[in-house]
């Protein structure tokens, strides 16, 4: 039973027979001249316009494809850092490991970083964060939707305040677990990173929206491409299964379910009121988090210890909000599919566990 | 005396301690060698695993070890005296 969607979201067997359907055609390079290849560029539009309406993007807005979240976050701090010609950004406590990697990176070559102030139920406080801008603050960025207890940023209310008093600074953020699902007002966003297979495409499949049509310079040099801030052949398959993907809705849990887990006599439940309800954390009081995966995988029950990414031995996120015991026990489960069987086989071993 | 200082990608402590372990480094002319649990060979050193990890030798001895995220004062404390 897999309960580990916020990691990666299979495809569904409708996605893979359209994907099929659609490579048993004939296609070509996107960028070749002769009828095929032009087949192929106009199927490509096709789909690019589909994706966008998805994303509640307008035909302006630009979509620049690329291998993942991953390299769409290191396109936008690289980028905007050499760009800029400062050297200051703010980020969140939240942010997923590939946005820290990539600060750390810059951070020796001389990025000065600060960390967005929080309140005790995790949400960015909005004065406190415009304290920390200096002269030299480039970019503002913040994850949407936080990937281990699934916290939530107020996306639009945090990017206009910080438009109002400083419009030139570039505002991005990960919206890799809300996008589609819970998120699609951008408010002053300028960039927004997300991943395919997130949604149910294939990996390695993802993109930066441009909200604001701010120029980039590329990372990834060389021939035509869809968009000029990322060259590389435009991958035909990719952009298909992620249109096709987009096409599927996707469940959240139950209130009903999260209810029933709150009544589990030695669970306790790592969420506030504004958490995704594709997320939810828990602590189970009796075991460590690594004993309640292996217990759970004894069940064929996959869940997780929170952002695959991450090599954390007990949750950090978990531990700034709630303390360190509720941090050590912390195990991910995540939704993407509603089967009414699993949630109730799911309780029954996770009574048994904490029992 | 010598230091070593490790840092992980993706660690959110090492980004938040950065710039003011460098400044205490440099206020207390410490040499150090920066290392990256990701990319560089750390097999010769024994510490525990959480970071970011400052090492201290005294002649090819360690006397010293900070791990994850402990007090910036602390380590002054210690290269206060170490450096009377």
């Amino acid at each position: 039973m897999y309960f580990d969607y916020a990691a990666t979201t299979p495809m569904t067997n409708k996605t893979k027979t359209k994907l099929i359907q659609a490579l048993n055609q004939p296609y070509a390079n996107y960028n070749s001249l002769h009828p095929l290849g032009k087949a192929t560029a106009k199927t490509i539009t096709e789909s690019v316009t589909k994706i966008k309406a998805a994303f509640n993007l307008k035909p302006e807005q630009e979509i620049i494809f690329t291998s993942g979240a991953t390299e769409a976050n290191n396109l936008v701090f690289k980028s905007l850092y050499q760009q800029s010609g400062k050297n200051h950004v703010i980020i969140s406590p939240f942010e997923h490991p590939s946005i820290l990697a990539v600060v750390s990176a810059l951070q020796k070559q001389g990025l000065k970083v600060s960390i967005a102030p929080i309140d005790k139920q995790g949400q960015i406080k909005i004065d406190a964060l415009l304290a920390c801008i200096t002269k030299e603050t480039f970019l503002i960025s913040f994850v949407s939707c936080e990937s281990e207890m699934g916290i939530r940023q107020d996306i639009v209310k945090i990017s206009q305040a910080i438009k109002k008093h400083h419009p030139d600074i570039m505002i991005h953020s990960d919206m890799t677990q809300s996008i589609f699902k819970l998120d699609l007002d951008y408010g002053a966003l300028d960039f927004v990173s997300f991943s395919g297979h997130k949604l149910g495409s294939m990996v390695g499949i993802g993109g930066l929206i441009t909200l604001s049509n701010q120029a980039l310079l590329p990372q990834i040099h060389g021939g035509k491409s869809y968009h000029p801030s990322r060259a590389g052949t435009v991958p035909y398959e990719a952009i298909l299964s992620l249109r096709f993907a987009l096409e599927e809705p996707l469940q959240p849990f139950s209130d009903a379910f999260i209810k029933s887990l709150e009544k589990t006599p030695g669970v306790l439940l790592n969420r506030f009121a504004h958490c995704s309800p594709y997320i939810l954390n828990i602590s189970v009081l009796k075991h460590h988090r690594q004993a309640s995966l292996a217990l759970l995988a004894q069940h064929n029950i996959c869940v997780s210890l929170g952002s695959a990414c991450s090599r954390q031995a007990q949750s950090r996120n978990v531990a700034l909000l709630f303390n360190e015991q509720r941090a050590k026990n912390a195990v991910r489960i995540s939704f993407n599919e509603y089967h009414q069987k699993q949630y109730h086989l799911l309780k029954q071993y996770l009574k048994e566990l904490a029992r | 005396m010598n230091c070593v200082w490790i840092s992980a990608m993706g660690c959110m402590s090492c980004i938040v301690m950065h710039d003011e372990i460098e400044a205490i480094l440099n206020k207390y002319q410490i040499d150090y060698q920066a290392l990256d649990a990701d990319f560089d060979d750390l097999s010769g050193f024994d510490f525990k695993n959480d970071y970011p990890v400052l090492l201290f030798y005294e002649n090819e001895t360690k006397i010293k070890e900070f791990n994850g995220e402990f007090a910036l004062s602390a380590l002054e404390d210690f290269l206060k005296v170490a450096r009377q």
